[in-house]
């Protein structure tokens, strides 16, 4: 915390519950939180049980689920938001409560923002701490998947009625409440969950070596990344142990906190614009160019991987390691890590087997460059850099 | 145990002119007139005008002005805030001061929202209702300028009766701030003496929330970059007294270890460092700093969860050279070493004697600790407090 | 702020980068910056190939962008170099209206004024490496002085 100019925010408004079987005890507080006709976002019902899970345990505590509302939009659209919102008022609901994974979640917070706030265009609430709450519309967030790193955070993405894609960053995104129960992924989908896991991995090494980052996000992001050390093969080889798979839920959800104060990086940044390119997911990009990130880091950031490494590899591999090469064995070890779990379970390791080529360069660079991901990542970064990253991992 | 709960709904501010940002968070917070209480030496030492320099670019004024809280938080003291605010309308409270004007506008918010007029409402009652997301607010901005209590950004707030020695011990949602601000101007030099006591308090809470803690990832987060904090940094403030950036460290390690600390259910060391604060009129944190060596002298054996708050205490590094089955050993020595430095460097108290205490107390005060935290604490032991106060003694 | 706006239009004038950054905005952008609640403001317009800057004053239309600095101490450390726009930005110093993506070219932008008009020393404690300059840096600060260029 030295040299003058140094100030920082910390702010996590969301309360957690979290744990094998927390579920039924935690919906026992909602009635008392003044929460009595839920508006329910979930996704795809038919094939997943935890939605009904999540519904009886709300039905059996005296709260309606009235108004459900099925959404798997990867990014919500304008249509959407204003169907729901009629949709809230017409069934007078006194809450938003909702169940799935990332998509959903970010369906439901952008929901929570525009009722919360009253907003009439969504136009008045783009861009950073603009949406006042006006009403208190409570949210209650109940994450079925691992990758749940965007649960918590305090950004949601909208699609606008031209088709255009954009960010908006608001303490009104963050949920009132966040329910963890890994019973409820009970849907096990290998690709999904590593590539949820890597996200979250990825978020939390940015957020350490953010500079933003505080003493207290830096204590968190450690406490994550051994979490996936420990329970990540756990899962791969045991999708049914649900401790292992809470692990994986909790370093996403420390990922999420975290961002709002010591924000991501250039995979970050990287992967959100090959996301919007491409229309893969989110973790997918992530773990295809976290590693060549990680590296051009180094020189910045070397010092923090250091720190890091410990919690990848443990005791006796890290004392045996030089000083001098303890940051590039965190990125050689959670590049192979990463890489080889992706083709395991047949994900793409490289930018070619998503559709990027070098036509395509320009604007990923582009819209890289645009992201505000970047003014927190240790280095300054230029085009040409990005260009370089992309082309290493082409 | 892998259950676990966390809520800490409090926006923290901390560093180079974090103050200058109570404007716009008044006014985000649909807060035109607020209240602005503080005390005395806050008042005489120029803190009061700060804080009016900030609001003076701003179209904000406060509704009313107190600065006449005793120096020991009082439920008269919570009377007069509550009196004030409803009678000049105001719909925020700026609470700028030590312990003393955190707790009163703490229990001053509670009042307020559960609509009592009287502190005498209470009368032994402590236990508020539950939390509820969809109530009113009175938004409460906590400006620490004397050294913070821990209490700050917790659901908790206490206050002594003096009058009638009943000590209550609010924990509820409804006395949470809305916001604390940490700035430099609002902190002045502070002699070694103090700061070590500081440091060693908020050394003792981080490793009583780390240890309690271990399923929580995010309680444990804020234990473990306390004594992180305090561990690196304490020595070089005490010596450095005039740097505001160690200050502002220190009072930041305070609030995030009070934090982890004051979540923990149940704690026999929190029900004791009360009791001897009150029987000795020292703060919390002063007798955390004398008793918690000995506090976990006994309780390691072993124990998985001693020998990871190591880690925090010795860094990556040396953790990963030091021998797995000792760790536990060498992180108490570690305290036990870095304790006696601190003690022998600002000359604080380091044994119960020295703080007005005889052995003819104990019986009284572990009756005391067991009689008034039987509802929170069923498991508080005679034996185990009466030997605790001999080995600290 | 009104040192900074001219700082601009002679970077706009001079610099090649800058012109770049400026090209990579839509064609009609509109960027305003002010103090909150009600303090200062300035404008950079840019309508096809001109760039206009002014003080938000005569402001009729609604910014693409408007940044809000949340003090007048926030303000003054970015306008005195102290911070930059990207720290500002990850120490949540302002407010921001509008699409973000415009932002991030409007803050290399300000990184290339800021490489003009910070003396050497100063640069050395700025938060950013900044990238060499490539125009004449004695022509832009004497204009953004005296306002003749």
């Amino acid at each position: 915390m030295k040299g003058s100019g140094f100030y920082y925010e910390f702010y996590n408004p969301t309360k957690v519950s979290a744990g094998v079987g927390c579920l039924a005890k935690a919906v026992e507080k909602l009635p008392s939180l003044g929460l009595h006709n839920a508006f329910f976002i979930c996704d795809n019902v038919e094939k997943s049980s935890a939605v009904d899970l999540v519904r009886e345990a709300i039905n059996s505590v005296k709260v309606k689920t009235g108004a459900v509302y099925v959404n798997s939009e990867k990014v919500v659209s304008m249509n959407s938001l204003r169907e729901m919102r009629d949709v809230y008022r017409l069934n007078n609901c006194d809450c938003i409560v909702v169940s799935g994974d990332y998509r959903v979640i970010n369906t439901a917070k952008t929901l929570r923002m525009l009722l919360s706030g009253q907003v009439v265009r969504f136009e008045d609430v783009k861009g950073i701490d603009v949406a006042r709450k006006k009403i208190n519309v409570p949210l209650v967030v109940i994450p079925t998947s691992v990758g749940i790193s965007n649960a918590l955070t305090t950004s949601v993405s909208v699609k606008d009625d031209y088709g255009a894609v954009f960010s908006c960053v608001s303490a009104l995104c963050a949920p009132d409440y966040c329910i963890i129960d890994p019973a409820l992924t009970s849907v096990f989908d290998a690709p999904t969950t590593i590539a949820g896991a890597t996200e979250s991995f990825a978020m939390n090494i940015e957020e350490f070596v953010s500079k933003q980052a505080i003493i207290l996000t830096k204590c968190m992001n450690l406490i994550a990344i051994r979490e996936i050390r420990d329970n990540l093969f756990k899962v791969v080889n045991d999708p049914m142990d649900q401790h292992a798979v809470l692990g994986l839920q909790k370093a996403g959800l420390i990922a999420g906190v975290c961002y709002s104060s010591a924000s991501a990086g250039i995979a970050h940044a990287m992967a959100g614009a090959l996301s919007n390119l491409t229309g893969r997911d989110n973790y997918i990009c992530t773990g295809i160019v976290f590693e060549a990130c990680m590296r051009y880091n180094l020189d910045a950031a070397e010092k923090d991987y250091a720190q890091a490494l410990y919690y990848i590899i443990g005791d006796d591999r890290y004392a045996s390691t030089p000083e001098q090469d303890l940051g590039r064995t965190l990125i050689d070890t959670s590049g192979k890590m990463i890489k080889e779990l992706f083709e395991e379970n047949g994900l793409p390791t490289k930018l070619s087997q998503i559709g990027i080529d070098e036509d395509s360069l320009d604007k990923v660079v582009e819209e890289t460059m645009k992201s505000y991901a970047l003014v927190t990542n240790p280095k300054n970064v230029t085009k040409d850099d990005v260009y370089r990253i992309l082309r290493s991992v082409m | 145990m892998s259950t676990f709960d966390f809520s800490c709904d409090v926006k923290i501010l901390c560093g180079d002119h974090a103050l200058d940002n109570l404007p716009y968070e008044l006014r985000e917070r649909d807060c035109t007139r607020p209240l602005f209480i503080s005390d005395e030496r806050s008042y005489r030492l120029g803190f009061a005008k700060e804080v009016r320099y900030a609001m003076d670019n701003d179209i904000i004024g406060f509704g009313a002005t107190y600065y006449r809280i005793s120096e020991k938080a009082s439920p008269k003291d919570c009377d007069d805030i509550v009196n004030l605010y409803k009678t000049h309308g105001c719909d925020g409270i700026i609470a700028l001061g030590g312990e003393n004007v955190t707790q009163c506008a703490k229990v001053a918010k509670l009042m307020l929202l559960q609509g009592v007029g009287d502190f005498v409402y209470f009368n032994h009652k402590t236990d508020m209702d539950a939390e509820k997301i969809s109530y009113r607010d009175v938004p409460l901005f906590i400006l620490p300028s004397d050294i913070p209590c821990g209490i700050e950004a917790t659901d908790r707030a206490m206050i002594f009766d003096e009058k009638n020695n009943v000590f209550y011990n609010f924990e509820s949602v409804l006395t949470r701030a809305s916001v604390v601000i940490l700035d430099v101007r609002l902190t002045d030099i502070m002699p070694a003496k103090a700061m070590a006591t500081a440091g060693l308090g908020a050394l003792a809470m981080g490793m009583k929330g780390f240890v309690d803690n271990a399923g929580n990832p995010l309680a444990l987060a804020y234990a473990t970059g306390a004594i992180h904090t305090v561990i690196n940094e304490l020595l070089p403030a005490m010596r450095h007294n005039s740097d505001a950036d160690y200050r502002i460290s220190i009072y930041s390690s305070i609030i995030n270890a009070g934090i982890a600390y004051y979540g923990i259910k149940e704690s026999l060391l929190r029900d004791m460092a009360n009791e001897l604060a009150i029987k000795t009129g020292r703060s919390v944190l002063q007798i955390l700093s004398i008793i918690f060596p000995t506090y976990y002298k006994e309780k390691i054996n072993g124990d998985r969860v001693f020998k990871s708050v190591l880690m925090p205490l010795v860094g990556e590094a040396q953790y990963a050279k030091s021998n797995a089955k000792s760790r536990d050993v060498v992180a108490l020595d570690t305290v036990r070493e870095f304790w006696g430095k601190v003690i022998a460097l600002a000359g604080i108290p380091s044994r119960l004697q020295e703080t007005g205490i005889e052995q003819s107390d104990f019986v009284k005060l572990a009756d005391a600790v067991i009689t008034r935290y039987r509802g929170s604490n069923p498991h508080n032991n005679f034996t185990t407090i009466v030997k605790l106060l001999e080995e600290a003694f | 702020m009104y040192f900074f706006a001219r700082a601009v239009a002679c970077c706009f004038r001079y610099d090649d980068d800058f012109k770049k950054y400026v090209g990579m905005l839509p064609e009609k952008f509109v960027f305003r910056m002010r103090v909150l609640p009600d303090g200062n403001a300035m404008t950079i317009v840019k309508n096809g190939e001109k760039l206009t800057v002014g003080s938000g004053r005569e402001m009729i239309v609604k910014p693409d962008v408007d940044v809000c600095f949340k003090n007048v101490e926030g303000a003054l450390s970015f306008f005195t170099g102290v911070k930059s726009f990207s720290k500002c930005l990850a120490q949540s110093a302002f407010v921001i209206y509008g699409d973000v993506s415009g932002m991030m070219t409007v803050s290399h932008m300000f990184d290339i004024v800021a490489s003009y008009m910070l003396f050497k020393s100063w640069l050395k404690k700025y938060d950013r490496a900044l990238l060499p300059r490539t125009a004449n840096v004695h022509k832009i600060r004497f204009f953004t002085l005296f306002g003749r260029f």
